[in-house]
C-alpha cells in the first residue's frame, strides 16, 4: 500500500488524525518500554511529549496479545508486541508532525522509539541534523495504518487557540464574578484592563491546563 | 496503565479508549466500505456523536495483516496471521460504563453494520454481552497525553464560543459611552450565561468509577 | 403482559412508601455470633412488614437490611458474599473518596455508630409509625428481646416528617418527596408525584421493576446479575443509607449575602426567587420550568420536562431537581438519563426551625433513604456525574448547590431573562449545605431470602 500521503479521512478541519503501528524489537524492549512510558504522565504537563505545541492527543499502547476470538477461542499472536500510536495534530500531512517532534522533543521521541524495529536514530542530537525531520516523517509514514473514519468534535480550534480561550475563560469568570455589582465606569475599565492583559499573554504550555 | 489523562494539577477528564478486534480478510473491504460512507457524511454523522457531547476524537483504522510484517526486511520470519484488524480508538471524557451505555442505548443498531464483521461481536444490544466483548479485547493505553487535560468536550466547546463572543465584544464597544457599555454587556453576557462554568481537573482522589485504570 | 410483582414477599417502603407513618426509628445493630444474629432474624420475621403492608396496616412497620459484613456475620459462605456486587462488598465508607465525602463529609467526623470502623453496623431495623409512643414502646421490645450475642450500637436515629404550611418539608423548607419513578407494574392510585422515563414522544413511560428490585429486567430489557444462591437475591433490593446533615444557618446567610449582589444585578428579585432557582423548585414544590415566575396556584404536576427549556433560563442547568433527574436535558430522547433513576425515600431528622427563627446548633437533617438494584450505576453515578461534577449540564466543574460537596470555589449560573432584561447571576465561593454523618450501603432481602437466612442451611454446590 502506498504510504505517500494518505487519503482525506486522515484530516478534518485543521486537523489530522495519525494512527501507526510499530514492532517493538523484542520482549524484553517491550517490558523496557512500558516502564518507560509509564513514567512519562509524571511530567508536570502530563508527558514530556507537551512541548511538541501541535499535538493536541497523543496515546502509547502496547499490544502483546492479540485479542480473543469467538467461538472456539483462538489466540492469534505476532512474534513480537507492537506499538499503537495515536496522534491528533494541527498539521495537513505527517510530516508536520515529524517536523514538530524533531524540533522541539527529540529526547522523548528517542526514548519511546528506540524500542522499535527499524528506528533510524541512535540519539536526540541526531534529529537536529539537516534531512532529520524528512526522515522521521519517512519512518512515522511506514507504520501509519490506513484510518477510514476520522471524528473530532471542534475540528477547526487549533491547540493554541483553545489554550486560550481556557485562559480567557478563567479569567472572564472570574471577572464577571467580581463585578457583578460594579458601577459602569467600573465595569468597563475592569473588562479592558482584562481584555488587554489576556491579548498580551503568552500562549499557555500544553498539558499545563 | 494509564487511560486517563493528567498533569501536575489533578486528573484530567480525557480517557482512553482502545478496541482492536479481528475481522476476516474477506469482510475487511466492507468494514472499509462501510466506514468510508460514515465518513463521507462525516458532518452529520457527527451529529449523532456530537449529541452524546462526550466523545472528543475518534479514530477508526484496519490494520491489514500484511502489517504487522511491514517493517521486516526479509531478515525475521513472518507473522503468519489469520486476520486483518479494525483498532478502534477513542478519546472521551467519564467512566466507561455509561460510555459504553450511551453507545448501546444511543447509536444501537446503527454502529452493528460496520463492528458486525469483527469476529465474536455480539451486538451493540443487549448491552451485557456488548460490554463483555469489550471487556475481553479492549487494551489500556500506556501512556494517554491531552494538551488541555482538565477541559472536557463541553469546556472545550463553551471556552471557543467564550472567546470568540470575548474577542467581537471587544472589537465592537471599546467606544460606546459606560451605559452603553454596560448595556451591550449585559446582552454579553446573556449569550454566554452557559459558558462560565467552572473549568479545571478532577481531584486526584476521586477514583473515577469504572475507569481502567490505578 | 404485564409485569406480576411479588409484593407479598418484597420487603416495603421500596415500591410504595409509607406515606402516613410520620415517625421513624432506624435500630443499628452488631451480630456477634451468626447463631444469635439468625436467631433475631428468625424472632423479627412475624412482624417483618412486606409490599402488600396497605391490606393490613401495621401500628409500626417493621423491616431488615443488611450491610456484606453483616450477611457474613449471619453465617453466608463465602461463595455467596462474595457473589454480590462490588459497590455493595466495599461498602459506603470505603468508596468516600469517590463519592466525594471528604473533607468535613469524610468517615473521620461521622457521627457515631458509624464513625468507628471496629464497630461495624451488621444489621439495620427500620420501624414506621404514626404515634411516637407506640413506636418507642415497639422498638424497645425488639432491643429487650435481644440475643445476647447480638448488640444495639449506640445512639438508635429518630428521624419525623416535618409538615409545614400543610406540606411535608425538609429543612431547608422545601417540599419534600415530590418526585420518584413511576414503576412497571405499580398501580399509581393517582399519584402525581410519579413520573417515568421520556418516552421520546414529549410523554413518560413507566420505568422496569428491575431498576429497583432484583430478579426483574430493567431499562436495557436484562436482569441484572443475581447473587448466589438465587433466592437470595430475587426480590431484594440495595438501600442507601446516608444520614446528611443540612446546615440550615449557613444556607439562610449565604442567601442573605448573595441577595446583596443579586440587588444590583435584578432589584425585584429577593431570597425566595434565588433559592427556587438554586433548587429548581419553589418552596411549595411547583418546577420552575413550568412556573418560572411564580409557584403554582393548584397543585403542580411532577410530569415536566426541560425540552423547551435548553439554556437553562426557566430552571437553571445546574439547578439540584435537574442534576438529579435530568429527563430529557441531556438530548437523545433521554436515553443518556433512564438507567440513573433511584426511589428515594428521605425523612428529616431534628427540630425544624421556621424562617422567623435563628437555627440553633442542635442536630438537623435527613436520613436519606434510596433504593435501586445497581448502587454504581445508579446511585453512585449521580452522586459524581450529576451532582459532584457539573460537565453533563454545560457547567463544567461546577456542584450541585444545594448538595455538592462544595468548598467555597465553585460558583452557580442563574442564566438570565432576555424578555424581562435580567442578565444573569453569578451565585459565588458556594460552601457546602450538607454533610455526610454516616451510613451504609444495605441488602434489602425478600421475605424469603430473611427465611433462609435465618435457617441458615446453605447448600451451594
Amino acid at each position: 500500500m502506498s504510504k505517500k500521503s494518505k487519503p482525506l479521512p486522515n484530516r478534518y478541519g485543521k486537523k489530522y488524525g495519525y494512527t501507526a503501528l510499530f514492532p517493538i524489537r523484542d520482549a524484553a524492549n517491550g517490558v523496557a518500554l512500558r516502564q518507560h512510558l509509564g513514567g512519562l504522565s509524571e511530567d508536570r504537563n502530563g508527558s514530556p511529549f507537551s512541548s511538541a505545541t501541535l499535538i493536541h492527543l497523543l496515546r502509547f499502547v502496547i499490544i502483546d496479545r492479540l485479542p480473543f476470538e469467538g467461538y472456539p477461542a483462538k489466540q492469534e499472536s505476532s512474534r513480537q508486541p507492537h506499538l499503537v500510536v495515536m496522534c491528533d495534530f494541527d498539521g495537513a500531512e505527517v510530516a508536520d508532525l515529524a517536523a514538530a517532534l524533531a524540533r522541539q522533543v527529540p529526547k522523548a521521541v528517542c526514548g519511546v522509539w528506540r524500542h522499535c524495529a527499524a528506528f533510524p536514530f541512535a540519539a536526540p542530537d541526531e534529529l537536529a541534523h539537516a534531512g532529520a525531520a524528512d526522515r522521521l516523517a519517512q519512518y512515522l509514514r511506514r507504520g501509519q495504518v490506513e484510518t477510514i473514519l476520522y471524528l473530532s468534535d471542534r475540528p477547526e480550534a487549533t491547540v493554541t487557540e483553545i489554550l486560550r480561550s481556557i485562559q480567557a475563560q478563567h479569567a472572564f469568570a472570574a471577572f464577571v464574578e467580581s463585578h457583578q455589582a460594579a458601577p459602569p465606569d467600573q465595569l468597563k475599565k475592569g473588562f479592558f484592563r482584562l481584555w488587554d492583559s489576556l491579548v498580551q499573554k503568552p500562549d499557555p504550555h500544553p498539558g499545563s491546563l | 496503565m494509564a487511560n486517563q489523562a493528567r498533569n501536575h494539577l489533578g486528573l484530567g477528564k480525557s480517557v482512553a479508549f482502545v478496541l482492536p478486534t479481528p475481522v476476516p480478510r474477506w469482510a475487511s473491504w466492507l468494514v472499509r466500505t462501510g466506514l468510508c460512507i460514515l465518513n463521507r457524511f462525516r458532518d452529520t454523522e457527527q451529529a449523532t456523536a456530537k449529541n452524546l457531547s462526550f466523545i472528543s476524537f475518534l479514530h477508526w483504522a484496519i490494520v491489514k495483516r500484511r502489517h504487522f510484517d511491514v517493517f521486516n526486511d526479509g531478515g525475521q520470519l513472518p507473522n503468519h496471521l489469520a486476520h486483518d484488524y479494525n483498532l478502534f480508538l477513542s478519546t472521551y471524557n467519564g467512566p466507561q460504563t455509561p460510555y459504553v451505555e450511551a453507545f448501546t442505548d444511543v447509536l444501537g443498531h446503527g454502529i452493528d453494520f460496520v463492528w458486525g464483521f469483527s469476529v465474536g461481536y455480539p451486538g451493540s444490544i443487549p448491552e451485557t454481552a456488548y460490554t463483555r466483548y469489550i471487556a475481553l479485547n479492549q487494551v489500556d493505553a500506556d501512556h494517554n497525553y491531552s494538551a488541555y487535560p482538565s477541559a472536557s468536550v463541553q469546556d472545550v466547546r463553551r471556552c471557543l464560543h467564550l472567546q470568540k463572543e470575548l474577542k467581537a465584544f471587544a472589537e465592537s464597544t471599546r467606544d460606546l459611552s459606560e451605559e452603553h457599555f454596560r448595556q451591550a454587556f449585559h446582552r454579553l453576557l446573556l449569550r454566554v450565561q452557559n459558558d462560565l462554568g467552572s473549568v479545571g481537573s478532577l481531584p486526584f482522589e476521586t477514583t473515577t468509577l469504572r475507569h481502567r485504570d490505578v | 403482559m404485564p409485569i406480576a410483582l411479588a409484593l407479598h414477599d418484597i420487603q416495603g417502603n421500596i415500591l410504595r412508601a409509607y406515606r402516613s407513618e410520620a415517625m421513624a426509628r432506624f435500630l443499628f445493630l452488631r451480630i456477634d455470633q451468626p447463631a444469635a444474629g439468625r436467631q433475631f432474624i428468625k424472632q423479627l420475621l412475624p412482624c417483618v412488614t412486606p409490599a402488600t403492608w396497605g391490606e393490613n396496616r401495621p401500628e409500626t412497620t417493621t423491616n431488615i437490611a443488611l450491610t456484606h459484613a453483616g450477611l457474613s456475620a449471619l453465617g453466608l459462605p463465602v461463595e455467596s458474599t462474595s457473589s454480590f456486587p462490588l459497590d455493595f462488598r466495599q461498602g459506603m465508607r470505603a468508596r468516600a473518596a469517590a463519592l466525594g465525602d471528604t473533607g468535613d463529609s469524610a468517615p473521620e467526623h461521622w457521627d457515631e455508630p458509624w464513625r468507628n470502623p471496629e464497630a461495624q453496623v451488621h444489621l439495620l431495623v427500620s420501624c414506621y409509625s404514626t404515634n411516637a409512643g407506640i413506636l418507642d414502646r415497639h422498638c424497645q421490645k425488639l432491643l429487650a428481646h435481644l440475643p445476647v450475642r447480638v448488640a444495639a450500637l449506640a445512639p438508635h436515629q429518630d428521624a419525623a416528617r416535618i409538615i409545614h404550611n400543610e406540606q411535608p418539608v425538609e429543612h431547608f423548607g422545601f417540599s419534600d418527596g415530590l418526585s420518584n419513578p413511576a414503576i412497571e407494574g405499580m398501580p399509581r392510585n393517582d399519584n402525581r408525584n410519579l413520573v417515568g422515563n421520556p418516552d421520546g414522544k414529549g410523554g413518560f413511560s413507566d420505568v422496569p421493576a428491575g431498576e429497583f428490585v432484583l430478579g426483574y429486567p430493567g431499562v436495557g430489557g436484562e436482569q441484572r446479575e443475581l447473587p448466589v444462591p438465587t433466592l437470595l437475591g430475587v426480590n431484594g433490593t440495595f438501600l442507601v443509607f446516608r444520614k446528611l446533615a443540612q446546615d440550615v444557618a449557613r444556607f439562610r446567610a449565604y442567601l442573605d449575602d448573595q441577595c446583596q449582589i443579586l440587588k444590583h444585578v435584578s432589584a425585584e428579585h429577593g431570597r425566595a426567587f434565588l433559592a427556587a432557582k438554586l433548587v429548581g423548585r419553589w418552596h411549595d414544590g411547583s418546577p420552575l420550568v413550568r412556573y418560572p415566575r411564580r409557584p403554582a396556584t393548584a397543585d403542580p404536576t411532577n410530569q415536566f420536562d426541560y425540552v423547551d427549556d435548553p439554556e437553562g433560563a426557566l430552571c437553571p442547568l445546574g439547578a439540584h431537581v435537574r442534576r438529579t433527574n435530568p429527563r430529557s436535558s441531556l438530548g437523545s430522547d433521554g436515553q443518556l438519563t433512564k438507567r440513573r433513576r433511584i426511589i428515594r425515600r428521605g425523612i428529616p431528622y431534628g427540630n425544624f426551625v421556621r424562617e422567623s427563627e435563628i437555627p440553633d446548633n442542635g442536630p438537623r437533617g435527613i436520613i436519606f433513604l434510596a433504593y435501586m438494584s445497581g448502587i454504581e450505576r445508579q446511585f453512585e453515578f449521580v452522586q459524581q456525574q450529576w451532582i459532584n461534577n457539573g460537565d453533563s449540564f454545560r457547567q463544567g466543574n461546577d456542584k450541585d448547590p444545594l448538595v455538592g460537596n462544595n468548598d467555597r470555589s465553585g460558583r452557580m449560573v442563574v442564566p438570565g431573562d432576555e424578555r424581562a432584561g435580567r442578565p444573569p447571576f453569578l451565585c459565588t465561593g458556594l460552601p457546602r449545605f450538607v454533610t455526610v454523618k454516616g451510613g451504609a450501603y444495605f441488602f434489602v432481602p425478600s421475605l424469603t431470602a430473611l427465611h433462609l437466612l435465618a435457617e441458615g442451611r446453605f447448600q451451594l454446590n
